[in-house]
């Protein structure tokens, strides 16, 4: 089982991980900062354990070219894998008889096995599952697909991704000083949802933290291979005290209490099933 | 020469039928389980056993969607539901999940496969991916401009399909799910409870809202055509008669006086009026011609309005008696000047000067809706099944 983190801050500043996620500059949404092919390079010259490079922007027909390229740069310094959301990335790797690994990364669509076993045939080893089902379906991809699986233990999660600029666009019509970020809050659930948005368009996260450690005892014993921290949003020391205790748990099975002090303890759709049918007699 | 295809939707056998009759070449529907519109009626296997015989008569096509976002427990039974669906003749599946795909082609290479817009497909280079996997058309993300859509038809002489007309979602189709945190709905498994339509607060006295005006694409249909396109989507399975008459009628009209070679500005502006008096919420052309901006959205939470233009579907014309008689779904009296449509594309327009109840009894005013009426009408013109009656001015 390994932990892998989205840092915010310098990577010396995190003990006991076994890899970290980068967004790629300029090709990656979702997440709060990102990292130029130079930085990456930098972090790779120093940094031993597993990176993974994360492009999951939309990609248009204006990308290609510089998405080739950018590809062929990454090849050189030979990281783990690439995150992509875009199915040209795979039909790059192949193009460009790319030995970089690939992670399924289809944010909200990576939701069962046999669709994981298809992309496994296609040579993508990874795939980082949604967050949007329960742990028994987690459970069941692991046991039934051949592709590594990835899960959220700890994060914000992503909700929607719009091409639009929404938050410029509310500004402007109210006259409002523009901003890049936005709290927003559903008037009926009174949920809170975090805007922020750049070049690529818009993107929605949930207002608490998804902590899942509540499945970690069963993830152990299934050997679960990685588990994704996300720093973004969250208090830095309050991060490093969650990620020493998730460690102390797997290495000596140490109690958890203190995450759910820390981080609440919001599991998601972990042991909730979605609705998609709302008729009266179904 | 192949003329573009008309596509509409069709959330039950009706609304297939209004459809083809009223011009669509295809239509494209749900099925009783995995489609993107769970609350829809959608068609059992009978039904679209009927609704594909209806068509094929016609010369025309029913696609099927078949593109949730497939969690364990629905990818069990879907080669099943596969199997069963083939046999009723459908024309193509509409699908997102490439595993989905890679099964209709292994097992029924005849059935064509279309990519769905749930996999919001904006580059060619992703299209050449599901070429290999032998995908027979793609239906395009609705974020692409119109150059964009001609250079993934330059590059990959793939069929493509472009949304013309109807609503919009804020966010990538397949990149949200709003629905599933705000309403526990499953967005990607035909639950979405259209959330991006909801206001929410904010810290100062201006609620937040993202709700996209409608697409019109009326203007563009010469321009999509020269470049290339095969076929022009409509949305809305969950819309009414009248809703998709009117603009399956209008598009049929554009399409087919483009062809003829006698689209002119005028039969242009005649038929966006029409298409604007059906429309429920402003429109715009999206990213068609400029990147979507503040004025392609509302600001003031929810924004339709309900539509009180369509008067009646004709049951029936009594050439003697020169009664026509309607299934009531909007009041009007004498005087109103009302046009009588028909499937065909016929338009008559006349003065109501005589109104009759069920019981034939005189009336001034037909006011209640569901309720059978008669209207005098002086007519040679042959007036089908399916004909309806809208209100050009108030007496």
């Amino acid at each position: 089982m390994k932990i892998l983190i989205k840092p915010t801050k310098k990577i010396e500043e995190y003990q006991n991980i076994d890899g970290i996620i980068l967004p790629l500059k300029n090709y990656s949404v979702e997440y709060e900062n990102d990292y130029s092919i130079a930085e990456i390079r930098k972090i790779k010259e120093n940094f031993s354990k597993e990176i993974f490079i994360v492009i999951n922007k939309m990609i248009f027909n204006k990308d290609i070219d510089h998405l080739k390229e950018v590809l062929k740069e990454i090849e050189t310094f030979q990281i783990t894998g690439i995150f992509f959301y875009d199915l040209s990335l795979l039909k790059l790797k192949e193009e460009l008889e790319l030995k970089t690994d690939l992670v399924w990364n289809a944010s909200h669509m990576t939701t069962n096995y046999k669709t994981c076993n298809y992309y496994q045939e296609k040579k993508v080893k990874y795939a980082y599952l949604s967050n949007e089902i329960t742990l028994e379906e987690v459970l069941e991809i692991k046991e039934k697909s051949k592709i590594i699986p990835m899960i959220t233990l700890i994060g914000y999660p992503t909700v929607a991704m719009s091409n639009r600029h929404l938050i410029t666009n509310y500004h402007k019509m109210h006259n409002l000083k523009n901003n890049e970020r936005l709290e927003v809050e559903e008037k009926i659930t009174k949920e809170k949802y975090y805007l922020y948005e750049n070049e690529f368009g818009t993107t929605f996260k949930y207002g608490k933290i998804l902590n899942n450690i509540e499945a970690l005892e069963k993830l152990k014993q299934v050997d679960f291979p990685y588990l994704i921290l996300i720093e973004d949003g969250i208090n830095h020391s309050i991060f490093l005290k969650v990620l020493d205790s998730i460690n102390q748990n797997i290495e000596k099975n140490t109690p958890l209490d203190e995450i759910y002090h820390l981080i609440g303890n919001n599991t998601g759709f972990l042991k909730k099933e979605t609705i998609y049918k709302v008729k009266k007699d179904e | 020469m192949n003329k573009v295809e008309l596509l509409a939707p069709a959330g039950d056998l009706e609304r297939l039928k209004i459809d083809l009759l009223y011009g669509a070449d295809a239509v494209y529907v749900g099925g009783q389980k995995y489609g993107l519109r769970a609350n829809a009626t959608n068609f059992t296997i009978e039904e679209l056993k009927e609704g594909c015989c209806f068509a094929h008569q016609l010369g025309k096509k029913v696609y099927l969607t078949l593109n949730i976002v497939f969690h364990n427990q629905d990818i069990e039974k879907v080669e099943e539901y596969i199997n069963e669906v083939v046999e009723t003749g459908i024309d193509a599946f509409i699908v997102s999940d490439p595993f989905i795909i890679s099964y209709i082609k292994n097992n029924y290479p005849q059935v064509e496969v279309h990519l769905s817009t749930q996999n919001s497909t904006t580059n060619y280079k992703t299209i050449e991916y599901f070429k290999n996997e032998g995908i027979d058309r793609v239906v395009l993300a609705r974020e692409l401009s119109k150059e964009e859509i001609k250079e993934i038809i330059d590059k990959t002489a793939i069929d493509t399909e472009v949304f013309i007309h109807g609503a919009m979602c804020t966010c990538f189709s397949g990149r949200c799910a709003l629905s599933n945190y705000v309403t526990n709905r499953d967005a990607n498994r035909g639950g979405c409870a259209q959330v991006c339509r909801f206001s929410f607060k904010t810290a100062n006295k201006h609620d937040f809202t993202m709700a996209t005006k409608d697409l019109n694409l009326a203007r563009y249909i010469p321009d999509l055509i020269e470049i290339g396109v095969k076929s022009f989507k409509v949305e809305g399975r969950m819309r009414s008669l009248y809703y998709l008459a009117t603009v399956i009628g209008s598009y049929r009209k554009i399409i087919d006086h483009y062809y003829n070679k006698n689209l002119t500005e005028e039969v242009l502006k005649r038929q966006i009026e029409i298409l604007s008096k059906v429309a429920n919420r402003e429109t715009s052309t999206q990213y068609i011609d400029h990147e979507a901006d503040e004025t392609d959205q509302y600001y003031t939470g929810r924004q339709e309005i309900s539509n009180q233009d369509y008067l009646g579907q004709v049951i029936s014309y009594d050439k003697e008696k020169k009664l026509v008689k309607i299934y009531e779904r909007n009041y009007f009296k004498l005087g109103d000047i009302v046009e009588l449509f028909t499937p065909s594309g016929k338009n008559i327009e006349f003065t109501v000067e005589k109104l009759y109840n069920e019981e034939k009894e005189e009336l001034d005013v037909a006011r209640h809706p569901d309720d059978i009426y008669y209207i005098y009408l002086d007519t040679d013109i042959e007036i089908e099944e399916y004909s309806m009656i809208r209100l050009i001015k108030k007496a």
